[in-house]
């Protein structure tokens, strides 16, 4: 009967020790997204970036004389509530391993679809969690992607002061190997739309997360 | 007694006179020869005003005055004193006849004249009534054929008459005349307007307005609106032709016009092209469009102005015809985006073009970028990147097993240590016959 109950006792031990030595190697694995997390957690939506949505709208009259010209390969994406404000980087080719490798670098406009600010849907692809020995600084950019709800607008800023403000419409989180029609609907949606996309939940890539967002005038 | 008395009397004068030599010193006239009196001439004379008049002065009965400085003064007068034995002086009267005095003086005696002075009248001459002149207005304009112009007469008495050989009328009264052409001709003609106006002191005045008139080009022009006198009429001048490219997706269900368009293969696109007159009327306008590679033109999707149109504004062009000043056309039609056009991956960029041209604006171009891409697949494009740390999960686990492993390993070795203590225990308190079971 001690016998029993020592062995119990061991048991219960290794099973503690499993979990929490799992949950702890986990977080640590995924210490950026956590960082982002507990920092949103502790004073949500104080978040703020460098540039304010009032600093971009106050560069419209300098983009204003550029209208006409060709949109630059130099932009950034910048969400307050959330605290991204990164690079977007433009004419990656369809490639995996370039699209890895400019991901370390900021969020990854996918080349074939439209760029932000022109007419049809862009893609902005961005990494959720990253490795701790992961390079690049923007590992977990769109780590708190989920925190974004329909109404809550971010910008695009190319280099030459043109911004355009979108305003997040819809979120769904998808099985990026069984499509759905519900899909299909966010992906055909009118007018100019931005598209966030990153996996889920964060430490994984088993679902991907989607966020539509709609160009609004300003 | 009589000689007496004339002795006395004798007497009594040269006493007198010895005493009055004696007493009183002798007087000017005592020393001058005696000149006479002096006098001025012409005593009395007429002159009208402004005129020139001269006196002269001279003694009567005595000696020659040439020994005498004479002094001339003349109130009134231009110049009003003078010296010698002549003056010259001139007086004005401007209300009535005036007398005017001259006085001559030699210090001794003064003689005077008079200058009756009448003013000089000129006689108005009738102030005739007000004809000033007689103006058309616009000089020189164009009007499109059949198009209403309107002159406009200013000056003479107000009463007009107008006269339009070839136009349609070709006579009207007032300040305003309204006409039109009809130039089938062949090439533009110049009409002449004349406006005549009659009165009593001038006669009949006249005064022309050309109208210069394109021939017809098959399109008869809408009537543009009356501008009622006094509003300025400018003088005609050829419009300014100014052309645009708009677009739209209708496929991605787009609504509104956008400066650039973008497409997937199969997908429809809307071309909008505005055509404006800007600062007078187009002519015989015509558009075309140039489509760029990677698009094709749907057929029967032509639509000017919202009305379905003819064919050929891609090809060889679609004619407008007339624009009156700030009119604009609109002419939309559907294009669609090739599969063969679009890169495998990423985007092209291809550029529509359009032209537009008048008679009297010459030739204009816009250009509009059309970004053709393949068919997002959100899909598609997050199962190949994968954004979150692929193995994270397995890391984690492997991780717990091998620290859950370890510490099994060894609370295993450490309950094998107390067994086999207790186990030597047990064995020593056999020997020593001492139970340390407990």
């Amino acid at each position: 009967m001690r016998l029993h109950n020592r062995r119990r006792v061991i048991l219960i031990r290794l099973a503690v020790i499993f979990c929490s030595t799992f949950v702890v190697a986990f977080l640590l694995l995924n210490y950026r997204f956590v960082a982002a997390e507990v920092q949103y957690s502790i004073a949500p939506g104080t978040i703020q970036t460098k540039n304010s949505l009032g600093d971009a709208i106050r560069l419209l009259p300098q983009a204003k004389a550029v209208a006409d010209k060709p949109l630059p390969d130099n932009a950034k994406l910048v969400i307050d509530k959330i605290g991204v404000d990164a690079p977007i980087v433009f004419n990656v080719p369809d490639n995996t391993d370039l699209i890895y490798n400019q991901l370390e670098n900021g969020v990854v406009h996918y080349s074939i679809t439209a760029k932000p600010g022109t007419p049809g849907t862009g893609i902005i692809l961005g990494h959720s969690s990253a490795y701790p020995w992961y390079k690049g600084k923007y590992g977990a950019v769109f780590a708190l992607l989920t925190k974004l709800n329909a109404g809550d607008q971010f910008y695009v800023q190319y280099s030459d002061g043109r911004t355009f403000v979108y305003e997040v419409k819809e979120s769904l989180v998808f099985n990026p190997f069984n499509a759905s029609a519900r899909l299909t609907e966010l992906e055909n949606a009118p007018g100019n739309n931005l598209i966030l996309v990153s996996c889920y939940p964060v430490g994984t890539n088993y679902l991907r997360i989607a966020v539509r967002a709609q160009q609004i005038d300003i | 007694m009589s000689k007496h008395l004339l002795s006395v009397g004798l007497a009594a004068v040269i006493l007198a006179s010895l005493v009055g030599g004696a007493f009183a010193a002798p007087a000017l006239a005592d020393y001058v020869p005696y000149q006479g009196t002096l006098s001025c001439w012409p005593s009395s004379v007429s002159a009208t005003s402004g005129q020139l008049v001269t006196f002269n002065a001279f003694y009567q009965n005595g000696y020659p005055y040439q020994y005498q400085q004479l002094t001339w003064s003349a109130v009134g007068g231009y110049p009003s004193s003078g010296t010698g034995t002549s003056f010259s002086t001139t007086f004005w009267s401007y209300s009535g006849t005036q007398t005017f005095t001259v006085t001559v003086t030699d210090g001794m005696q003064t003689a005077t004249c008079t200058s009756t002075v009448t003013p000089t009248y000129t006689t108005p001459t009738p102030t005739p009534p007000y004809v000033g002149y007689l103006q058309c207005n616009p000089s020189q304009t164009w009007a499109m054929y059949g198009q209403d112009v309107t002159l406009n007469a200013w000056g003479s008495n107000g009463t007009y008459s107008w006269s339009a050989p070839e136009g349609n009328p070709s006579s009207g009264t007032g300040s305003s005349f309204t006409t039109r052409y009809y130039n089938t001709s062949g090439s533009t003609r110049t009409y002449t307007v004349t406006v005549s106006s009659y009165d009593s002191y001038y006669g009949t005045r006249t005064a022309n307005c050309s109208v210069m008139v394109p021939t017809y080009t098959g399109y008869t022009p809408t009537p543009t609106p009356y501008y009622p006198y006094p509003t300025p009429y400018y003088p005609y001048t050829n419009g300014t032709l100014a052309l645009s490219i708009g677009g739209r997706n209708l496929t991605q269900g787009q609504s509104s016009e956008y400066t650039s368009v973008s497409g997937r293969p199969g997908d429809t696109l809307d071309l909008i092209l505005h055509v404006t007159a800007q600062n007078g009327p187009l002519s015989n306008v015509w558009v075309t469009d140039y489509l760029p590679a990677g698009v094709t033109y749907l057929p029967n999707t032509t639509v000017l102005n919202g009305s379905v149109a003819a064919e050929g504004v891609t090809s060889t062009g679609l004619y407008i015809g007339y624009l009156g000043a700030g009119q604009q056309a609109t002419v939309k039609f559907s294009v669609m985006v090739q599969s063969g056009a679009v890169p495998t991956w990423g985007a092209v960029t291809v550029t529509d073009n359009a032209q537009s041209r008048a008679d009297n604006a010459g030739t204009v171009a816009a250009a509009m970028s059309m970004v053709l891409g393949q068919q997002i697949n959100v899909a598609q494009i997050s199962s190949a990147v994968k954004t979150g740390p692929t193995d994270s999960l397995l890391y984690a686990l492997a991780a717990a097993v091998l620290l859950t492993g370890m510490y099994a390993v060894y609370t295993r070795s450490t309950l094998f240590q107390k067994r086999a203590s207790l186990a030597e225990i047990n064995r020593l308190s056999k020997r020593s016959g001492l139970n340390f079971s407990r």
